[in-house]
């Protein structure tokens, strides 16, 4: 007994010394079907553990340090605080009901989700574990960003077509401007002069100047051979590193690479079926989608441009994030 | 409001006396109403949507499980409101709701006259929706919300009429395609003998003649026995044919009897139509392209799920508040322009955008084909080809519309 006991000890902690000495990076993937986040090693592009988590994950971020992540665990009504080096979920934060995103203030204090059953955004208290408000919203809230200096949160409205634009310190929404039908992700450029908004079904991608709310411009996709209608944009993704961007095309299979100098579409990648969430690991030389129907993911060289590899996880993968070791 | 021509919405005065009428109209919704308004909307219009409806009475010779619910239809246009007048609050619009019950003591004549001008949903049967087509006026926009006959789209073209019910050709070739895609290419229809069923039967043989699937032999169902202890010996006695067939379309739009086939035919093949795979605008199962929480919020409201009439009755409010989230001043004739025009497009759920077709002003939406528990396939198939849009495919011709 005493034996078995130090055996499976020493080979758990094996298992957990030789991945930690091998992989400099870990993919997090949360399977909305499967109740669970994959794990994928990025040296070897193997899924190396599969972590039970509440029901329905969608949304994930680590904190600042990637100590912990925070899970949007959907059907059970509550974002999950994860420990990473557990894989224990070691606590929960009251979220409202049907929490599907989150965003974090660049304080590490204030985290936002989108109720997108309720209308409603919640902004929750990280150290008290309490809810500080909760803001009217369009119908299905979805996409959320946090500008970098933090002053500026914003959250798309799906089933209303709008931008909500909210004060930070008031918590006021100030403004709201209306996008193509359906809009879903929301992104900041690093400056924090422009946002980047996917409308799904009407097919854009809408630049908004931030500082003035209007349009500076609007991208439409066209795939070869692809009716228009199926080329539904949702996650984006813009690198630090480079001009460039890149754009979940959902049920069109296709990821398109954005030049952000000159503001054109270089190129459509193909990638699993309903690509819906990207993420870039942390020199940005890899690119993840999240590949909702073919319950995998593309791991794609941001240099090239071309997928290095097709990786199985759970069922409808949905959001991705990349963790140092 | 000069020259006759007057703005769609109207300037309301009070806005916590708009609220205050509108809870009496619509208690269900009361829980939209706990939000505040936006300080910053300034000027509010309200548009009012006059809903004509009948109560529409099962035969009790339909079990209970396959009757309609009562609420059905009224629960997704309740769901549309309080999904737009949450968008409106931002936009500074808000849409009320008036009931008109059409029945012996209020007249078709009665409820137009009460309505000078503004949008109508009709959910009423193809008599009764014929009339109000005809004493509609220009300052109606009228959308027909839950009768499928092909009448109502083939003769009429006035350009404030819509359907947003899908017609019985559209649900024709939706199942047509699939049974081309399966290759079934020989069927037993069956059908009832009352007027839908008629209707529904036509759409049926003019999708069998284009797809070219054969029809082995047509039988009426003109039962008038309870079968409940005798199915297992009569229903392999009818679907029997010298010819074997590779499914049977049953037709029974009332539900009377289509139940009875599945599993009991004479040869082991599937049942279409009315029972066994069966298509429609919207099934509970669909959980797809983000219908999981419009799912939740007919749960909300009503306790179910929500049924293809109810899909209809939902697309057609939220179809008008798009409209007025493009011009809150919007006459009835620039609404029905603009739901016509091909800047017009809703997301509703179905994965791709919707439209009106410009010539009869039927909705162009995928359908659903599905079992009682679950969606089987989407028309239009894959490789049904159209000029103008797939979607197209599904439904009369242009060269079938108003000649």
């Amino acid at each position: 007994m005493k034996n078995t006991l130090c055996t499976a000890l020493i080979s758990s902690m094996l298992i957990c010394s030789t991945a930690s000495l091998q992989a400099k990076e870990l993919a997090y993937v949360t399977n909305e079907k499967s109740n669970s986040l994959s794990v994928i090693d990025l040296d070897d592009y193997t899924v190396i553990k599969e972590v039970p988590v509440g029901e329905r994950p969608r949304g994930f971020i680590f904190n600042h340090d990637q100590t912990l992540a925070y899970i949007c665990a959907s059907d059970s009504d509550r974002i999950q605080i994860f420990d990473v080096a557990s894989d224990m979920i070691i606590g929960e934060l009251p979220s409202g009901e049907d929490p599907e995103t989150i965003a974090l203030h660049p304080n590490g204090q204030t985290i936002y989700t989108a109720n997108e059953d309720d209308a409603l955004l919640t902004v929750i208290d990280i150290a008290s574990q309490t809810v500080t408000t909760q803001i009217d919203v369009g119908v299905e809230p979805e996409g959320l960003a946090v500008s970098p200096d933090g002053e500026i949160l914003v959250v798309t409205s799906e089933t209303t077509n709008m931008v909500h634009w909210i004060n930070t310190s008031t918590n006021q929404n100030y403004a709201n401007s209306l996008v193509g039908a359906r809009p879903r992700a929301a992104m900041f450029t690093k400056d924090g002069k422009e946002l980047w908004v996917t409308s799904e079904i009407g097919g854009e991608l809408t630049v908004f100047d931030v500082a003035t709310q209007t349009v500076k411009h609007i991208f439409t996709f066209t795939i070869r051979g692809m009716h228009k209608d199926r080329i539904q944009p949702v996650g984006i993704v813009l690198m630090q590193t480079a001009n460039k961007a890149f754009v979940a095309l959902g049920p069109s299979n296709h990821v398109a690479v954005i030049n952000t100098a000159n503001m054109v579409i270089e190129k459509y990648i193909l990638v699993g079926r309903r690509v819906w969430q990207l993420a870039l690991n942390a020199d940005e030389s890899l690119l993840l989608t999240t590949n909702g129907v073919s319950s995998d993911v593309s791991i794609i060289d941001t240099q090239t441009a071309k997928v290095e590899k097709s990786v199985k996880v759970g069922r409808y993968p949905w959001g991705v994030a990349v963790k140092q070791l | 409001m000069h020259n006759g021509i007057r703005p769609l919405a109207k300037l309301a005065i009070s806005m916590t006396c708009m609220s205050n009428k509108l809870l009496t109209l619509l208690g269900v919704l009361s829980v939209l109403w706990l939000f505040p308004t936006s300080s910053w909307a300034q000027t509010q219009q309200t548009l009012t949507i006059h809903y004509l409806y009948s109560l529409q009475e099962s035969a009790n010779t339909i079990p209970k499980i396959n009757q309609a619910p009562e609420n059905n239809g009224l629960a997704g246009l309740l769901v549309g409101l309080q999904d737009s007048n949450t968008t409106g609050k931002f936009m500074g619009y808000k849409i009320i709701l008036k009931k008109h019950l059409i029945d012996a003591t209020y007249s078709i004549n009665q409820a137009l006259s009460n309505i000078p001008s503004g949008p109508i949903l009709v959910h009423l049967n193809t008599l009764q929706t014929q009339q109000v087509f005809t004493l509609a006026t220009k300052e109606h926009l009228v959308i027909n919300v839950g009768n499928a006959a092909t009448e109502l789209r083939r003769d009429v073209c006035a350009s404030n009429i819509f359907h947003t019910s899908p017609s019985y050709p559209m649900l024709a070739d939706a199942l047509g395609q699939w049974l081309v895609k399966k290759q079934l290419d020989s069927v037993l229809l069956i059908s009832s003998e009352d007027e839908l069923a008629t209707d529904y039967v036509t759409a049926i043989k003019r999708t069998l003649q284009r797809y070219r699937i054969a029809i082995i032999a047509e039988k009426n169902w003109s039962f008038t026995t309870d079968l409940r202890r005798t199915l297992e010996q009569d229903i392999p006695l009818l679907t029997q044919t010298a010819k074997t067939y590779d499914a049977t379309i049953v037709v029974d739009p009332q539900g009377t009897f289509g139940y009875y086939l599945p599993y009991n035919t004479y040869y082991p093949r599937p049942v279409v139509g009315s029972a066994g795979l069966q298509v429609d605008s919207w099934h509970g199962s669909i959980e797809q392209w983000g219908a999981r929480q419009l799912q939740n919020r007919v749960q909300e409201v009503a306790g179910r799920f929500m049924t293809g009439v109810d899909y209809t009755h939902y697309v057609a409010v939220i179809a008008l508040a798009q409209g007025l989230q493009k011009n809150t001043q919007f006459t009835v004739a620039q609404m029905s322009d603009y739901l016509r025009s091909s800047d017009f497009s809703l997301a509703a759920y179905k994965g791709r955008k919707l439209s009106f077709r410009p010539k009869n002003g039927q909705l162009r939406m995928p359908l659903s084909l599905f079992h009682a528990r679950g969606v089987v396939s989407q028309s239009p198939q894959t490789g049904f080809m159209h000029p103008v849009t797939e979607l197209d495919t599904l439904g009369l011709t242009p060269n079938e519309i108003c000649q």
